[in-house]
């Protein structure tokens, strides 16, 4: 019995390993030459003419729906669009061909492309959030993209002021802004409706003071017992952006380019409104998924989000649906807002081909910015794009120009990463977990300039 | 009579124990549109297979599937073959140093991870041996877990099984194979199921060093089709694609899981 | 022939404890050959990279910028631990100080019972009169604050968790291994579906229990609500969520526990059992007489991994609360993390980590010595 056992064990052991070391043996070495393809691309080029470069993006991976789809007005996603975008660069007869590296969800893309700045193979091209960028600039790694651009046909001026401002650090341009993306309130027009909240137009009436907005609450609670606001509270800092964009309209900010500034009058009243707000119009227990889900099921009256679910929800809400800016309920328009941009990492060794390419790479992506905003619901960064007609029909668009025109980016300072999960975890204590309000704003201050110091 | 209630009893925790991945299983097979208004269900919402069918049809799931096959077998082999090894070292060999040398392999466990993985992205990236099995295999056959296991598993033989041996003649190598070995077939197979598990689901290095798509494991892969907010757009995908990669794990534990309880007697004499 | 403890073959030493030896058992040659294959790959993929770590500890080192760094010394260490304004109080945080005060009449005992030697009995009395008698009433004042307000913080949540899942997930792995000892095919399915959790990848665990303990989202929620209930918002709660989370741990881990006991409970001689039932021993006497003893290898070898797994909890609070809410959640390898790839400070996260590694080395030897001197 034991001998049984032990001769089948030892059997099935050595089958394993051997199979094991021969798939490795086999599969292995096609794992080394993939490297060696995309490393070694001076060769190729004068063997074939063909460039390729590496595309280094989150946004997720679609392939499945996607292969060998060129025409981008099927795309119905972010991934999709890209996607569809990258197959007709290369299906054209351009010489290049891009090879989009293992990307992942933008949780984990800084740390992956983090460590190929540390060692490793750069990307010829990478997407970046703006608030990403000054870390990398301030470091000396990243290539100045802007007169290289202008060679390639890029219009600079035509870009929104927040949108080139977002890209430009020290009077370099850095990136290809790609989009804005920011604060949006979508509103269930019927709840407005039910409670009288619409104006003459039909369009739902925005709050021009806080005690407007506190008033609005209450006259939707009693008149149709549905919760008046939600968003998420504490998963993904999207109450600190509300934050800011409250800090804004009153004229504050937070941070001067080099310290924090949050303990401040501004500050105090931004944060006091918020908690009212959770406390008497909403439920400070709800994250991204549960807020969205009440919305969608018709619950909620104003869900504060972003203009990445415009298209999403009007094509789902199963009722009159508005995408709206944030009102100005401090008196004038403030909104967070952030920007996806392709950058350029400098590479050691830079090698002409690559680099030329990947700059046609970009200036195609530049030249498609419409295709992205009107696929995706993102705010359009160009001018031209916006006073487009294809924009300007495209669902809800209409509805939040002001947040086109006028979104602004958090302060570009390096270290900010850490200083906005400080802001965020300090900011979620005061309505999560009842921590005082005066005490929040001097303790993020405090964490705020340790993490910028560091 | 006790016996009854008592299976009675453990199958009714068991119920209830697996629930959350009934609940998981439910989700894979409710359509993506139906979680985003509700998801409190034990019975899927909206069945749909397309889940599924999207995950499986993927282009490179099968190549993913294979790499991390390949990578996870090699390594669960290997390490098996060097703990068995040196945990029969220190567990039944006197020798000069083992006092030091042991406790150095035992600290190797309390090194936090994340705290290796520049050093090592380091090294591999100076080899130019970045998105290879090699890069993927290496770190982690080297497992003070697997040595302690080993080692403790391997104390606790007799000593009179091994006297026996010796008195016919035999030296370390073959007391090792023939007798230490069968009889450490449970600690082999723990160890076995442990490192399997661990290194299929190992996402910090994978990320960072199979940054090729035709690289990936199954849980970078599955990961990298991620869109952003996966979890409020596509929960459906997303369940689908965790039964998918746990799966084989499952079926994996379910056949060797015998050899845990084979009750293989230490009895001198007994077989 | 009555069966006690002390009469337990001899058989469960082993050459680690130090008896007569054979001339084969003296051979050095023979141990090296077994031993090189692993420490070959050991000492360059593991040893290096660790002393690669503990090196980097004394730089302000880049992640980004590596070959740009420059020696610090011990800064990084004293930014780690100390402040500005720190004053101390007999008051500050008394109750965990009374708790770790509590430990000297049990090293005391130990004492007494030779479970320790007089060396190991007054340095560990030392050890606790130091930390908990004396730098655990170090704190700032109102207009101080320490230099890494998170590092104390955060190593505080590790210990409460350590303290919290380790006696439930060794405790739970032990009886589910009694329980799931039967060579049945029916028993062997209820072993799947027990150890069933743990081959879940973190990523899909953390996604399946946020749902789970979500008052609106989830089936826990649902039972409240079934029940008349108001559901319990677990993870944004600032008393619930590491306990949640702890629950969550076992729920995924415990099944790798019981794996090594039903392992460990293989190699306790079933002829020792017999011999106790022909003398009349009852069931529980014979668990008592014959497991527990049977087990204690087995049981050091859990221990030890518990803790130190439970030293280098991660993923689940990350994902699940990011160290939320307040901070409640944070665990040391959070915010090692989030130094070394947030805030690139890889100087910094090494020095961390290198604490975080002596605590767990430290805490390690008092187990084995323990241990050791029980045999």
């Amino acid at each position: 019995m034991e001998k049984k056992t032990k001769g089948s064990f030892v059997r099935l052991f050595a089958l394993a390993g051997t199979s094991a070391l021969l798939l490795a043996g086999c599969a292995g070495g096609n794992g080394g030459q993939a490297v060696d393809a995309t490393s070694d691309s001076t060769e190729a080029a004068s063997t074939s003419e063909e460039v390729t470069i590496s595309l280094a993006r989150f946004f997720g991976d679609c392939d499945d729906t996607t292969e060998g789809v060129t025409d981008v007005k099927l795309a119905t996603s972010e991934c999709e669009v890209i996607q569809i975008l990258t197959n007709a660069f290369n299906a054209a007869d351009n010489g290049i061909t891009v090879e989009k590296l293992g990307g992942q969800a933008w949780g984990d893309y800084y740390t992956q492309l983090s460590t190929t700045f540390a060692g490793g193979d750069r990307p010829d091209v990478a997407v970046m959030h703006q608030h990403r960028l000054p870390d990398y600039v301030s470091r000396g790694l990243m290539t100045p993209v802007g007169d290289l651009l202008s060679e390639k046909g890029v219009d600079w001026a035509d870009y929104t002021a927040p949108a080139l401002g977002g890209a430009t650090i020290d009077g370099e341009v850095y990136g290809v802004p790609f989009d804005i993306h920011g604060s949006l309130w979508h509103v269930n027009v019927d709840v407005f409706e039910a409670a009288g909240l619409l104006d003459e137009s039909g369009a739902p009436v925005q709050a021009g003071s806080a005690d407007e907005l506190i008033a609005q609450c209450q006259a939707v609670q009693s008149a149709t017992g549905k919760q008046f606001f939600a968003h998420d509270w504490f998963e993904f800092g999207v109450g600190a952006r509300l934050f800011l964009g409250l800090v804004w309209q009153q004229g504050g900010d937070l941070s001067d380019g080099v310290t924090a500034t949050v303990d401040t009058p501004e500050a105090a009243a931004a944060l006091g409104l918020l908690n009212d707000i959770a406390t008497e119009c909403s439920n400070p227990e709800q994250g991204y998924t549960d807020s969205q889900a009440a919305f969608l099921a018709g619950d909620v009256a104003i869900l504060h989000n972003g203009t990445w679910v415009v298209d999403q929800y009007n094509r789902e809400a199963p009722f009159t649906y508005m995408a709206t800016d944030v009102p100005p309920v401090f008196g004038g328009f403030g909104s967070w807002g952030d920007s996806h941009m392709w950058v350029m990492p400098l590479q050691d060794d830079v090698d002409p081909a690559r680099q030329d390419a990947a700059l046609e790479f970009m200036a195609y992506l530049y030249e498609n910015v419409g295709n992205w905003a009107i696929g995706t619901g993102h705010i359009a960064p160009r001018a031209s794009v916006i006073a487009s007609d294809e924009y300007a029909n495209a669902p809800q668009r209409s509805n939040y120009a002001e947040t086109a025109n006028k979104a602004r980016m958090v302060p570009a300072v390096p270290g900010w990463a850490g200083a906005w999960d400080a802001l965020a975890e300090e900011l979620n204590a005061t309505w999560v977990s009842g921590k005082d309000q005066a005490q929040a704003l001097v303790d993020a201050e405090a964490r705020m300039n340790e993490a910028l110091a560091g | 009579m006790g016996q009854r209630v008592f299976l009675v009893g453990l199958t009714l925790f068991a119920a209830i124990w697996i629930i959350p991945m009934l609940w998981m299983f439910a989700l894979s097979l409710s359509s993506n549109e139906a979680l985003q208004l509700d998801t409190r269900t034990l019975v899927p919402i909206d069945f749909t297979t397309s889940n599924f069918a999207s995950v499986l049809q993927g282009g490179l799931t099968g190549r993913w599937m294979l790499n991390s096959v390949v990578v996870t077998l090699t390594t669960t082999v290997v390490t098996l073959i060097l703990s068995a090894m040196a945990g029969y070292a220190f567990a039944r060999i006197s020798f000069r140093g083992k006092s030091v040398v042991y406790p150095l392999v035992l600290a190797g466990l309390m090194v936090p991870r994340e705290a290796m993985i520049v050093p090592l992205f380091l090294m591999f990236a100076e080899a130019d041996m970045h998105n290879t099995y090699q890069a993927l295999i290496l770190p982690r056959i080297a497992a003070p877990l697997g040595v302690f296991i080993m080692t403790q598993f391997m104390a606790a033989i007799p000593l009179e099984t091994e006297e026996a041996a010796r008195v016919d003649g035999a030296n370390h190598w073959t007391i090792f194979w023939r007798i230490f070995l069968p009889m450490s077939i449970p600690a082999l197979t723990a160890l076995g199921i442990f490192t399997y598990i661990l290194t299929w689901n190992d996402f910090l290095w994978p990320l960072v060093s199979a940054t090729d798509r035709e690289m990936f494991t199954i849980t970078t892969g599955l990961a990298s089709l991620q869109g952003n907010f996966a979890q409020a757009t596509e929960l459906g995908s997303l369940m689908a694609r965790g039964v998918v990669a746990s799966l084989p794990l499952l079926v994996l534990f379910l056949i060797f899981q015998r050899q845990l309880v084979r009750g293989i007697s230490l009895g001198s004499g007994s077989k | 022939m009555a069966l006690t403890r002390s009469k337990l073959p001899r058989a469960q030493d082993s050459s680690l404890n130090g008896r007569a030896r054979t001339p084969l058992q003296r051979n050095g040659l023979v141990a090296w050959a077994f031993l090189s294959p692993f420490l070959a790959v050991y000492g360059i993929f593991l040893l290096f990279p660790i002393l690669q770590g503990v090196y980097m500890g004394f730089f302000d080192w880049d992640l980004l910028v590596i070959d740009d760094r420059k020696f610090v010394g011990l800064e990084n260490y004293v930014r780690m631990f100390f402040g500005e304004g720190l004053v101390w109080d007999i008051n500050h945080k008394f109750f965990w100080r009374l708790v770790g005060i509590a430990l000297i009449p049990l090293v005391i005992i130990g004492r007494f019972r030779k479970k320790l030697s007089s060396g190991w009995a007054i340095s560990l009395v030392a050890s606790v009169v130091i930390v908990f008698g004396l730098l655990m009433g170090f704190h700032p004042d109102e207009t101080g604050r320490w230099n890494d307000s998170l590092f104390w913080l955060s190593f505080g949540n590790t210990v409460a968790f350590v303290l919290m899942s380790t006696p439930l997930i060794v405790g739970a792995g032990l009886l589910l291994a009694l329980g799931l000892n039967r060579n049945s095919r029916w028993v062997g399915v209820l072993r799947t579906l027990i150890f069933a959790p743990y081959v879940l990848s973190v990523a899909v665990l953390t996604l399946i229990w946020a749902f789970m303990l979500n008052p609106q989202l989830g089936i826990v929620g649902a039972l409240f609500e079934y029940l008349g209930q108001e559901p319990i918002s677990w993870l944004t709660s600032t008393t619930w969520a590491l306990p949640a989370i702890v629950v969550v741990t076992m729920w995924w881990t415990v099944g790798f526990n019981v794996v090594l006991f039903l392992a460990g409970l293989q190699d306790i001689d079933p002829s020792l059992y017999d011999a106790a039932s022909i003398d009349g021993a009852g069931r529980f006497s014979k668990f008592v007489n014959i497991t527990i003893p049977g087990l204690q290898r087995t049981t050091l070898l859990v221990l030890v991994l518990q803790i130190i797994a439970s030293f280098q909890i991660f993923g689940q609070v990350f994902i699940m609360t990011r160290g939320g809410p307040n901070g409640a959640t944070r665990v040391s390898i959070q915010h090692i993390y989030e130094s070394g790839f947030r805030d690139f400070e890889l100087g910094y996260a090494s020095a961390m980590s290198v604490f975080l590694f002596l605590v767990m080395v430290g805490v390690s030897s008092l187990q084995f010595k323990l241990q050791r001197t029980s045999e």
